[in-house]
Parts: structure tokens; sequence; C-alpha cells
């Protein structure tokens, strides 16, 4: 019930959004970026937009100024009402609700999961122990290759930890890398912060990551 | 008339015959109840062991428990009791009575009572072992502290029950139901197991300083606490082997002691400055039965108090103590089986009624104190060290982190928490 209230939540919020883009995008850039804003910030605070409209105005090249985009969401989203235009389907979206789902897909959500955890956690973490920041990185550089992924990806791993996430996470983990990677980290953390605060991370970053779409394909706790 | 001659002359005989009869009938009941009574602390433990440890290894805990008795049942009645209570020609070990089928009536019943000393004995270990110990080199570990270590020592104070006597017997030492016999030595063998298995995940910082990994249902562990409370009456009471009128004085210290044993912790605590906490009160009471234990049948009521009171003392300095070293004792059992076994052993020497402060006395129940340690802590220590590099007997680190419920028993104590890993089994 609660993830389906969830659902009905963010579809009515999408609406809301494509129609303030629409306002001011012709059809298919408003389209394009709806589809951002689901995949990439359909989970943040609603009315925090700054980060999506840098996102659209980097990806779409859109010569609209900011502010003029930023405005007619706002309107669409405080006059959210029923005659609003239903967002036109996507391609994806379309097999989404025929239920052909690629295999990709599944992929696609158990990375966007894990990633989002794993930064929200990790965020958490250094920010309750900044001290100990630098060591429990060092562990996992150090402890790396026990997750079983070509050099590359393992510079890859390294590089995402290294830059706090603002580079994103390869996308190639199986599930039991995943879980080898979060266990280095657990390790670290019990290590620097003790298994106590660390469980109480984690279950603020599984409490928060729940509420993405995608954890209804994947479930965070797979990872544990 | 020569009829009633004869119905007198021999009403006496028949009187006694009957009295001699209902004695051991009466003694048999009562050792039946005090077995079922020891047999119920299991219960008692696994409640307190598991409430102090964290829910994903609550299963974990009470399994390891429940087969405890189940082990140390089968073992002791195999070679255990032959070594404890079996013809005693050297003093250092019975040589009968193994795998026992033809016993007395009342041997029976002794043999049911001493196998709940057994898996008490044995069970001491798995709490102070919680959270990171593999499950079947525990297993294995029970298996030979109830076959060997127990049996053979409790054979130098106990035996025999049929020939001969052990060495520390001979000596004099006291120790009327096993502060040392069962207690202290299951709580050295705990000792060598944390050595071995090593703290927990997180538990000592880099700075070395503790952190406390609370268990996760207090309740448990008071009711814990109140169920062995409760078997200890059993526990000293049986240890008589018989329905007489010393079991009131024996019940009473025991009960005394207990309570003085939570008051005695509560003060350490305070003199301390720590927080008054309800696992230390607990701890101390049972630190205070533990105590009483080996002088409950000889010492006056004061001094019962005495001893508990100290006891509680001695388990929470105890767990300083070990924390000191950074070894990790999750339910405190080496603090107070061990310490405070050690301590009520010697009191048992020193508050000896019509015989106090006895230099002798308190000498050979130091002898006996020491020789159990030597004998049970190294002999553990190989144990434990042998079986960890065999079949390992400390848990992974990803084994730790999911939880023993999970990567031990595939069987999740609180499912509704941790729905994602019921069932998956190891990879």
């Amino acid at each position: 019930m609660k993830q389906a209230a969830l659902t009905d939540e963010i579809s009515r919020r999408r609406k809301a959004i494509y129609n303030g883009l629409n306002a001011c995008l012709n059809q298919n850039d408003a389209i394009k970026a709806t589809e951002i804003w689901m995949q990439e910030f359909s989970s943040k605070p609603l009315y925090a937009l700054q980060p999506f409209l840098s996102r659209i105005i980097e990806e779409l090249d859109v010569d609209v100024p900011r502010g003029n985009i930023q405005q007619h969401i706002l309107n669409s989203l405080l006059n959210e009402s029923d005659h609003q235009e239903e967002v036109p389907k996507s391609v994806n979206a379309r097999e989404f609700e025929q239920g052909m789902r690629r295999p990709s897909q599944k992929a696609n959500a158990s990375h966007k999961v894990f990633t989002y955890f794993m930064d929200y956690f990790l965020a958490a973490l250094f920010k309750s122990d900044s001290a100990s920041e630098l060591s429990i990185k060092v562990y996992v550089f150090d402890n790396v290759h026990h997750i079983g992924i070509s050099g590359e990806s393992m510079d890859k791993v390294k590089k995402w930890l290294s830059e706090n996430g603002q580079v994103s996470l390869i996308s190639e983990l199986t599930l039991q890398q995943m879980q080898t990677l979060f266990h280095l980290f657990y390790v670290a953390s019990c290590e620097h912060i003790g298994p106590v605060n660390t469980d109480k991370l984690i279950a603020e970053a599984v409490k928060i990551v729940d509420q993405l779409p995608e954890s209804a394909e994947f479930s965070v706790r797979s990872i544990f | 008339m020569k009829y009633l001659v004869l119905v007198v002359c021999l009403f006496p005989q028949i009187v006694m015959a009957d009295n001699a009869q209902l004695k051991t009938e009466v003694d048999t009941v009562w050792v039946i109840t005090a077995a079922a009574l020891v047999f119920f602390m299991q219960a008692g433990f696994a409640l307190l062991e598991s409430g102090m440890s964290r829910s994903k290894n609550a299963v974990n805990v009470v399994m390891k428990n429940y087969m405890d008795v189940c082990i140390g049942s089968i073992i002791f009645w195999m070679i255990g009791y032959g070594l404890m209570f079996g013809d005693n020609v050297t003093g250092f070990f019975g040589e009968t009575h193994f795998f026992p089928q033809n016993l007395s009536d009342m041997g029976y019943s002794f043999l049911l009572f001493q196998t709940m000393f057994a898996a008490t004995a044995v069970t001491i270990a798995s709490g102070a072992m919680a959270e990171r110990t593999r499950y079947h080199g525990y297993l294995l570990g029970a298996l030979l502290v109830s076959g060997i270590i127990y049996p053979v020592y409790g054979s130098w104070v106990w035996g025999s029950y049929y020939d001969g006597q052990g060495w520390l017997a001979e000596l004099g030492f006291i120790d009327f139901a096993g502060s040392t016999v069962v207690h202290s030595i299951g709580g050295w063998v705990a000792l060598a197991g944390i050595i071995v298995l090593g703290p927990r995940l997180g538990k000592f910082s880099s700075s070395t300083k503790p952190r406390d990994i609370p268990g996760h249902n207090l309740t448990l562990v008071a009711l814990g606490g109140l169920i062995l409370w409760l078997g200890w009456f059993g526990f000293n009471g049986g240890s008589t082997v018989a329905a007489d009128t010393s079991l009131g004085l024996i019940v009473l210290n025991t009960h005394l002691s207990a309570a003085a044993g939570a008051m005695g912790a509560i003060a350490m605590l305070l003199l301390t400055r720590q927080p008054v906490l309800l696992t230390q009160s607990i701890n101390g009471s049972i630190g205070g039965l533990v105590g009483i234990t080996a002088g409950c049948a000889t010492m006056e009521p004061l001094y019962a108090m005495l001893t508990g009171f100290i006891a509680g003392m001695v388990v929470v300095a105890g767990a300083r103590l070990l924390e000191f070293f950074k070894l990790d004792d999750v339910v405190g059992a080496v603090s107070v089986h061990g310490f405070a076994g050690a301590w009520g052993t010697m009191a048992a020497g020193i508050f000896l009624k019509g015989n106090m402060f006895n230099i002798e006395q308190v000498f050979v129940q130091f002898i006996g104190v020491a020789a159990g340690f030597l004998w049970a802590f190294p002999l553990a220590l190989l144990m434990y060290y042998v079986i960890d590099k065999v079949i390992g007997l400390r848990a992974s680190s990803l084994d730790e982190q999911r939880g023993l419920d999970y990567s031990e028993h595939y069987e999740i104590g609180y499912p509704e928490f941790q729905t994602e890993l019921v069932h998956k089994g190891k990879e």
C-alpha cells in the first residue's frame, strides 16, 4: 500500500514537472528533461530544483534562462490539477507499463539503488567521523581487489571513492561484488565509529533509499 | 499371644525398614526435582545470553545453549561420568563406570543430577564467545569440555562416588556445589575461548577504548537472571544429594548471597562512577550465586551475604579488567563464573563455620583454585587454538556483519526486520 502511494505521488509530481517544462521548452526537450528528473531527481526534495536545472541545461543545451524554467516548474508544482496535460509516453515508459522490461533495467535499478545508498551512507559516515575518512578510504583502497573486478574497474571504484561520489560508480557490479564492496566499508566503519553507530547510519540510509521507485525492483537489503 | 510377642519384637525393624525406604524415596524425589531445576537454568542462560547479544545473533546463542545440553548430557553419560565419579585409584581421574548401565536406584538419580551440572559447566563459555564463533567449532569445544576438561577436574574434588578419592578432596578442599568445579572451570574455558577468538568487529577502537555493544533485549536478560536464581536453589540444594534438614541453610545462604551480589555490583559501579546498569546488577547477583556455591553449606548467613557482596564487586571489577586487556566477553561470563567462582572458593575456606580464617584451609582452597585454572585454561587454550586452525572457530567478518543467525543457521530470530536474508543460503 505504502509503495503504491509513493508511486502515485511520484507520478503526480512527474506530471507537474512535465507541464512546467513544457510551458517553456519544446515538447521533446520537456519529455527528455522529465525522464532525467524521474531517473535522478525524483527521490530528492521536491523544491530543491537547482541541481536538476543545472543538469538539464547542460544535457539538453537549452537557451531558455534558468530562472524562467524554474519559475514555470514552480508554478506548475504549486498549481497541480487534474487538468494538467499527461506526460506523453516515451518508449521506456510504454515498456514499463506493458511489463516488457529489458534485463538491463533490473541492473540499472540495482546500480541506482546501490549508488544512492553508498553515497548517502558514506556522506553520513564521513560527516560523523571526518577524522577517519582518510583511513577508511585507505582500508578500502587496500582491499578493493577482494571485490573481484578488473583492474580498470578497480581504478574506477577508487576514483569514485576518492572524489566522494562526484563521479558515478561503475554500473557493471554484480550483486556479490556490491556485497563485497559494502562489506569493506562496513568493516572499516565498525573499526572507526563502532558497530552500533554503523548500524544506525545504515538504517538511516536504508530508510532514505527505500523511497526510491527503483527500490521496488531491487531492495538495498540484499547487499547486506 | 505368641503372635503379639512376634509383632512387638519385629515392629522396630519393620518401621526402620520402611523409614529407610521412605528416606531413599524422598531423597530421590528431591534430587530429581533439583536436577530439573538445574536443567531449567539452561533456559536462564539462553535468555540471558541471547538478550545480551544483538538481535542478528539471537538464534545462534540459543542454539548453542540448546545443543550444550544435548552434547553435554550424552558425552557426560558416555565418558564424563566414569572419569569424574568412577573408581579413582590415582586421585586424578575415574577409571570405571563409562557408559553406565546398571546403577543403583539412587545412582541413576545422582547421574542425572551430575549430568545437569556438566551441561551447566559447558554452557558458560557460549555467552562469552557469542556473536563471532562458528557453530561447529564451538560444538566441538563443548564436546571436549564435557568429556574431558570438566570431569577430570571434578574427579579431583568430588571423585569418587564409588571407590577412591580425588587428590584435592584428600587435601580437604571445600567446594560444596561447584564454585570452582563447575563455574570457574567454565569461566577459564570461556577466557581461553575469547583469547583465541579475539574481539568482535569494532569492539575496541584504535585507541583501545572499549565500545559498548548493547544487547537487543534487556527484559530477556532480567528474566534469564531470575530463572538462574531460581535454578540455583536446586543447584546448591540438590548437592546434598539427600532431602535433609541442612537444605534450609543452604538455600537461604544461596538466596542472600545472590541479593548481596547485586548490591555489591551496584556499590562497585557507584564507587567507580559508572552508570548503574541492569546487566551489571544481574551479573552481580549471578556472581553472588556463583560465589556462595562452594561454601553454602558451611557458612553462617552473615558471611554468605558478605561473600555475595564481594562477589558482586569482583564481577564489575573483573569486567573492567578484561576490557583493559582488550578481551571481549559478551555477557561477562569470565568475570561472573571465573573470577567470582575463584573468590567464592576462597571464601568457603575463609568463612568456614567453626574454623574461620584458618590459614591452612585457606591455602588448600588456593591450591584448588590454582589447580582448576592451571588445568582448564591452558588445555582449553590449546583446544580452541587447534579447533580454530583445523575447522575454524572465528566467524568471518562478513558472517559477523550479517549475523550468525543467517550465516550459521539460515534461520532468523527476527525475520520481520531481515526479510531479504531469510533462507537464501550461503554462497
